[in-house]
């Protein structure tokens, strides 16, 4: 009982997004685990959302929605990252790029001393990245997701090198019969001749592709599905010389802690 | 809006459909603007924030879930998040600003002439009146002031502990009054 009442009494905060990464945690642990408190939760998220209701209308300038509307175009169809429960029917399989073991250890021992160098700079990330999940409403999402019994994250991923600017945000859903992820990466710079930008995931210590980004301007998207049973430890993107590679051999831009 | 009818709009949305996003910011911008407005404090800040928040929209569209609650709802949360991220960008020193201090529900309202006062405006508005003075502020300065649980205690000279229960307890009993209004929670998911 004590428990439920420590939580609650930060609800305030943490629906605000106010709370550091211990606390949120700490909460976060307790949602995952307490229908009690999750469903308070929800319900004072609710009533805290209806203090909106109470600013006055105004109305904006006209620019803004022609600059509305010009982002929108500009950016294309958004991501979708997909919240209902995969098909449960037979599904078109694209796994024949697991890389045998031996390749898959060396690149497994590359790719984590890699990961770790960039684990600081992710939490350093972390706490604005959380406001941007609440911000989507991916914290909901999240909250729905789970009582059907999906997993859902959304990864960071963050640039390996000062000398770029591009991000990546990628979103996995998976339950017991596989899932999909979905990737968008924006402040991509331009290829050259065959090149392509590829994203891969350790699943349980294998460096796995999950496929070539599609490119329009400096944006790049990806869905992909994943194999039942898979789980999407860390990602990277790579910028590889030409498709088809069943190995990260180019320069990995982008990783998750 | 019908909630069957606010799931189709978000889907044309996340598919990329202008038209419908066209709709969509008619019927929104009046109000994401005003909470911009009433969050920022200055025109200019409230445009660029608006914009953000219109960004938000479409790139998260296909995550609007009718289930959880109103398109409308979602939306300002959205908005909500976006005005306090740049409250906080602003810098960690910004000092309780008085007229948050005592910010009664009435001056949070528009004028009796104002057009649009909906019913649900109305009902909050009421249950926000209704909780003890403490509880009200500790919940208005939050979430219209942005200002952090640490904050308010250090200007009201409270410890952290009177901040954080008076802020639960007052959302508890704003969420009591609500539900026993109706409102709030979507009634025909
Ligand atoms: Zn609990």
């Amino acid at each position: 009982m004590a428990m439920h009442e420590r939580i609650l009494d930060d609800a305030p905060a943490y629906l605000l997004g106010e709370l550091d990464a211990g606390a949120r945690a700490t909460v976060e642990a307790h949602l995952a685990t307490c229908t009690q408190c999750r469903a308070e939760f929800a319900q004072l998220g609710e009533a805290l959302a209806s203090l909106a209701n109470l600013a006055p209308e105004a109305e904006p300038p006209d620019r803004l929605r022609a600059a509305v509307m010009a982002a929108a175009e500009r950016e294309g169809p958004a991501l979708a990252i997909p919240l209902v429960t995969p098909s449960r029917a037979r599904r078109q399989v694209d796994w024949g790029r697991w890389i045998p073991a031996v390749v898959a250890a060396a690149a497994a021992v590359a790719f984590a001393v890699q990961a770790s160098a960039a684990a600081a700079r992710v939490r350093t990330a972390e706490a604005a990245y959380h406001r941007v999940l609440a911000a989507n409403g991916l914290l909901q999402g999240q909250l729905a997701a789970a009582q059907r019994g999906i997993a859902l994250s959304l990864l960071q991923l963050e640039p390996t090198s000062s000398q770029t600017s591009a991000v990546a945000s990628l979103a996995v859903a998976s339950d017991a019969d596989g899932g999909r992820v979905a990737l968008v990466a924006r402040g991509l710079q331009p290829l050259e001749g065959r090149e392509v930008y590829q994203l891969w995931y350790l699943n349980g210590g294998a460096p796995v592709s999950a496929g070539v980004l599609q490119i329009s301007g400096t944006t790049g998207h990806l869905q992909a599905s994943l194999r039942p049973g898979a789980r999407v430890d860390a990602a990277a993107i790579s910028r590889e010389p030409q498709p088809g590679d069943t190995e990260p051999k180019g320069p990995i831009i982008l990783e998750t802690a | 809006m019908a909630a069957a009818d606010e799931a189709a709009t978000m889907r044309a949305v996340a598919s990329g459909d202008l038209e419908a996003y066209g709709a969509l910011y008619a019927s929104s911008a009046r109000v994401v603007y005003g909470l911009c407005l009433r969050l920022l404090g200055e025109a200019g800040a409230a445009e660029d924030a608006a914009q953000e928040v219109f960004l938000k929209v479409w790139r998260g569209a296909a995550r609007f879930d009718p289930e959880r609650g109103s398109l409308r709802t979602w939306i300002l949360a959205i908005t909500h998040r976006e005005c306090l991220d740049r409250l906080r960008a602003r810098g960690p020193a910004a000092p309780v600003r008085p007229e948050d201090l005592d910010l009664l529900p009435d001056s949070a309202m528009p004028p009796e002439d104002e057009a649009v006062r909906s019913a649900e405006a109305e009902c909050v508005r009421a249950a926000l009146a209704s909780l003890r003075p403490e509880q009200r502020r500790a919940l208005t300065l939050m979430y219209f002031g942005g200002y952090s649980q640490s904050e308010i205690a250090l200007a009201l000279h409270l410890p952290l502990g009177t901040v954080k229960s008076r802020a639960r307890l007052g959302l508890q009993a704003l969420r009591r009054w609500m539900q026993a209004e109706g409102v709030g929670a979507r009634g025909d998911a």
